[in-house]
């Protein structure tokens, strides 16, 4: 059964009914613009008018950026001694927690003219500070809050890979930074890609930071669009769509040519770090930097604004009605990731097991997902849950709620849980199988847990996405359903920015503490 | 590890599951509660509802987001959308509705409440609230006396890159509609093209230029009326105030919120009774105290320190303008404002 070619049946059934769910958008995107005919041509002069390049220089920009970032940071925080290790180690996934509006509405508040930073920066007597709008205060904001997409896979990998690897390093007369170069980076390469390619697709469907940081992508051209030019934005989303498959597959095709070869070890002697010596002055200014920005600058808004709400209280703060919209978005979020991670396993399986092409092909349709706006994959589902009788039950239910944040981020679920497939050896099962264990009891016994890192890191994720989400949220949750996320749009949106920083503080501390949880301790 | 994650998941699914008992509860009370898909946001409009829960004992379950997304949702559900009520801050989200049909006509006695230049021709929809556009300005940077009188004025010289726009917001939209439908398409044009070539700096929304302003980032810029009040309440001494154009200029054009009864709503009869305790004295006076909305119903005192409501409705029919709301977006686009 645990060939390495053949897939078993059922699993292969499974595989394919969560692929085909995962093509729903595509299939949505494709009938509405033969729905509303749309002029392929226009559509693709209109594109490569500007914000098709725009889009592809700000994705290939953040990507590059946040892979240095958040594998420099990675091997930082896992493989050397690093002064305050611990704190890094909870701090550095935060920025993954702010939902992307909130964290650029509080930067361009706080660096505009006569903002917090420019009182802050004048102690220094800095003046002039750049300006929060276009494409380098996008590709800026959006590296510094995308990178634990890379930060989090690449800690993993590196977290798992033996001291073994440096010492063989050691015993072939390797100098430490060839050691490194040659024997290490290969074994990360494809958590890096898989990193980066969370943050190119996750940079092309941004649409609340980059509209408020004035650059216009494909994306924020489709929200423009939506209502008074829809066939013009139907048919930037199917343009969308062909970019993310090209990426998809590109990343695909390149990152098969690595090889990963070092297995998830058992060893379970601590890793090696590297003394970083005079240097840990300077990875502490680095780490101290990126998390000052991050999470530190943001925070300071928001704290500010909260304050102000305090002060000048004029009976609008009301903290008891965070209590229930922060329980309904912990356990969405929780139930999510744990549905996200159990619905990706059977094509995750299949992609590292075995040469079927069901699991490929899937798990190509589960990522491109993620790089659709949240907007378009809420209305496809809407669409497709009207479209059948049987499923009339489901609308406006939290299982449809849910069904949406899978088919949107069952991306970040994808890569991770291949790896955790990945890392147990087949021979394992035969093994088991030879001692006469049933396939359930191998399952349970010997696969599962040893896939547990790995999942716990999808989840994770998927966790993080799913707190903070907010266009398919207020578009498919049940009537008078509130999370944190639609708190915080809702105090923004009318202007309370003092309840609206309060919401978004309770959603960090909560997805901080969930997140500790369910994924960061491991690496600890 | 896995022990103390099955129990966190175990605790989170019992959450779930009795989130969800609850909100079924509240979805299958069938005893003529009514579904209002709100554009309006929570936090203004939420005690208008409970007011009329609490009077008539007719239950409302509502959505809330931002009105275009609604309006392409109810597109989206068509007949099987669960709406009885679409309240829409743009005419635009509304229009859009009117034009796929699905929309009900509103009975004469609750329309004509409202002065027929803030309610659609065919009673589709109603105003039920306005907001005047006005030139939000710092009054420490620049004195009332020097400000333009028209919205031509902008596109001169003198205010060249100083004009804080919205290009991409609803409301925005609506005014550059509007603004066809009056001077024509070539005159609107040539308008939004002079502001971009002037650099005139664009934000996402209207309350980030009002919040601009504020810092003293630009002096000026076009935005609702109402953002101004809602920043002066937050910190009653920000430098900000409200300039109106004369009324007879397309600058204080009035943009109504408007509400409207879905055609496939089952309960049209309850629909209509939420649309006449919006029109009703008691709402109206809510309405102008706490949102710093203008009323539409004679003889309700309009908010402190607002001019009266005089400006242009907006009427426009898309049927009789050329493109319709396409065009709307074409123009906005080739003006190189957004880019």
């Amino acid at each position: 059964m645990d060939s390495r070619d053949r897939a078993p049946r059922s699993l292969a059934v499974a595989a394919l009914a969560v692929g085909l769910f995962f093509t729903t958008p595509v299939i949505y995107l494709v009938l509405r613009a033969i729905d509303l005919r749309v002029d392929a041509g226009s559509v693709l002069r209109d594109a490569t008018d500007g914000p098709l390049q725009r889009t592809m220089l700000l994705a290939t920009t953040v990507s590059l950026g946040a892979g240095l970032l958040g594998t420099t940071l990675a091997w930082l925080v896992i493989r050397t001694d690093v002064p305050l290790r611990k704190v890094w180690l909870a701090l550095v996934p935060l920025p993954l927690a702010f939902p992307s509006f909130v964290a650029a509405f509080a930067l361009v508040a706080g660096f505009a003219k006569g903002g917090l930073a420019e009182e802050f920066f004048a102690w220094f007597g800095i003046d002039e500070l750049p300006s929060m709008r276009g494409f380098w205060a996008a590709a800026g904001v959006l590296i510094v809050f995308t990178y634990p997409y890379v930060y989090l896979p690449v800690a993993a990998r590196l977290h798992s890979l033996p001291p073994s690897l440096e010492e063989a390093g050691r015993s072939l007369g390797l100098r430490r930074r060839e050691t490194l170069r040659r024997l290490v980076l290969p074994q990360i390469t494809t958590s890096v890609l898989a990193g980066m390619l969370l943050v190119a697709l996750y940079t092309i469907s941004e649409f609340g930071a980059v509209s408020l940081l004035r650059y216009n992508t494909l994306t924020v051209e489709i929200f423009t669009d939506a209502l008074l030019d829809p066939s013009r934005a139907i048919g930037f989303g199917v343009v969308l769509t062909l970019l993310a498959a090209t990426i998809v597959v590109a990343e695909g095709r390149f990152s098969q040519r690595q090889t990963q070869s070092v297995r998830h070890a058992r060893d379970t002697r601590t890793a090696a770090r590297l003394e970083l010596g005079r240097w840990r002055w300077v990875g502490l200014s680095f780490c101290v930097a990126v998390t000052a920005s991050a999470i530190g600058a943001p925070v300071v808004v928001l704290a500010h604004w909260a304050s102000q709400g305090v002060v000048n209280d004029r009976g609008r703060l009301d903290l008891g009605e965070l209590v229930g919209p922060a329980i309904n978005t912990a356990a969405l979020g929780v139930s999510t990731a744990a549905i996200t991670v159990g619905a990706i396993l059977p094509i995750a399986w299949l992609w590292a097991r075995t040469r079927s092409r069901i699991g490929v092909v899937s798990a190509n349709f589960v990522i491109v997902g993620f790089a659709l706006p949240g907007l378009i994959t809420a209305l496809a589902l809407v669409s497709a849950v009207l479209q059948f009788g049987a499923l009339r039950w489901l609308y406006q239910s939290l299982p449809m709620l849910v069904l949406a944040y899978v088919l949107h981020f069952g991306a970040q679920a994808a890569r991770s849980s291949k790896e955790a497939v990945g890392s147990v050896s087949p021979s394992l099962g035969e093994a088991a199988r030879t001692l006469g264990a049933g396939p359930v009891r191998r399952f349970v016994r010997i696969d599962a847990p040893m896939m547990m890192p790995g999942l716990a890191a999808a989840a994770g994720l998927v966790l993080l996405s799913t707190v903070k989400e907010l266009p398919a949220t207020l578009l498919l949750a049940p009537l008078d359903f509130q999370t944190l996320a639609t708190k915080i749009w809702s105090a923004n949106d009318a202007g309370h920015l003092a309840q609206s920083a309060f919401a978004s503080l309770v959603l960090l501390v909560v997805s901080g503490g969930l997140g500790w949880l369910v994924r960061f301790r491991q690496t600890s | 590890m896995r022990i103390r994650s099955t129990a966190v998941l175990l605790v989170a699914f019992a959450l779930v599951g009795a989130s969800c008992g609850s909100s079924d509860n509240t979805a299958s009370d069938d005893n003529g509660s009514i579904t209002v898909y709100s554009g309006r946001s929570e936090d203004l409009i939420a005690p208008i509802f409970e007011a009329f829960e609490a009077e008539t004992g007719i239950e409302i379950n509502v959505k809330y987001d931002d009105s275009a997304n609604l309006a392409l949702l109810i597109e989206t559900e068509g007949d099987a959308s669960p709406a009885d009520v679409f309240i829409s801050q743009s005419p635009g989200a509304v229009g859009f509705l009117d034009g796929k049909e699905l929309l009900a006509e509103i009975p004469s006695e609750i329309t004509e409440r409202v002065d027929p230049a803030y309610r659609s021709p065919d009673s589709t929809w109603v105003g039920v609230t306005a907001r005047a556009r006005t030139l939000v300005y710092n009054p420490d940077l620049i004195a009332e006396a020097d400000l333009p009188q028209s919205i031509m004025e902008l596109a001169q010289p003198e205010w060249a890159g100083q004009v804080g726009i919205a290009p991409g917001n609803g409301s925005f939209q609506d005014f550059v509609t509007a603004f066809r439908f009056q001077a024509g398409d070539d005159v609107v044009a040539g308008w939004l093209g002079a502001l971009a070539d002037a650099g005139a700096p664009t934000y996402a929304k209207n309350s980030a230029i009002v919040d601009a302003v504020s810092r003293g980032e630009i002096k000026i810029g076009l935005v609702n009326h109402y953002y101004v009040l809602g920043t002066l309440a937050e910190d009653p001494d920000a430098p900000v105030a409200n300039h109106f154009f004369p009324a007879d200029d397309v600058g204080s054009l009035v943009i109504v919120t408007g509400a409207a009864i879905l055609e496939q709503s089952e309960n049209a009869a309850n629909a209509q009774k939420l649309l006449e305790f919006f029109l009703s004295d008691e709402a109206q006076m809510m309405f102008s105290a706490g949102e710093g909305e203008y009323p539409l119903v004679d003889g309700i005192a309009i908010p402190d320190g607002l001019p009266p409501l005089t400006g242009l409705g907006y009427t426009v029919d898309l049927a009789e303008l050329g493109g319709g709301l396409e065009a709307t977006a074409a123009i906005i686009r080739d003006s190189g404002l957004q880019g």
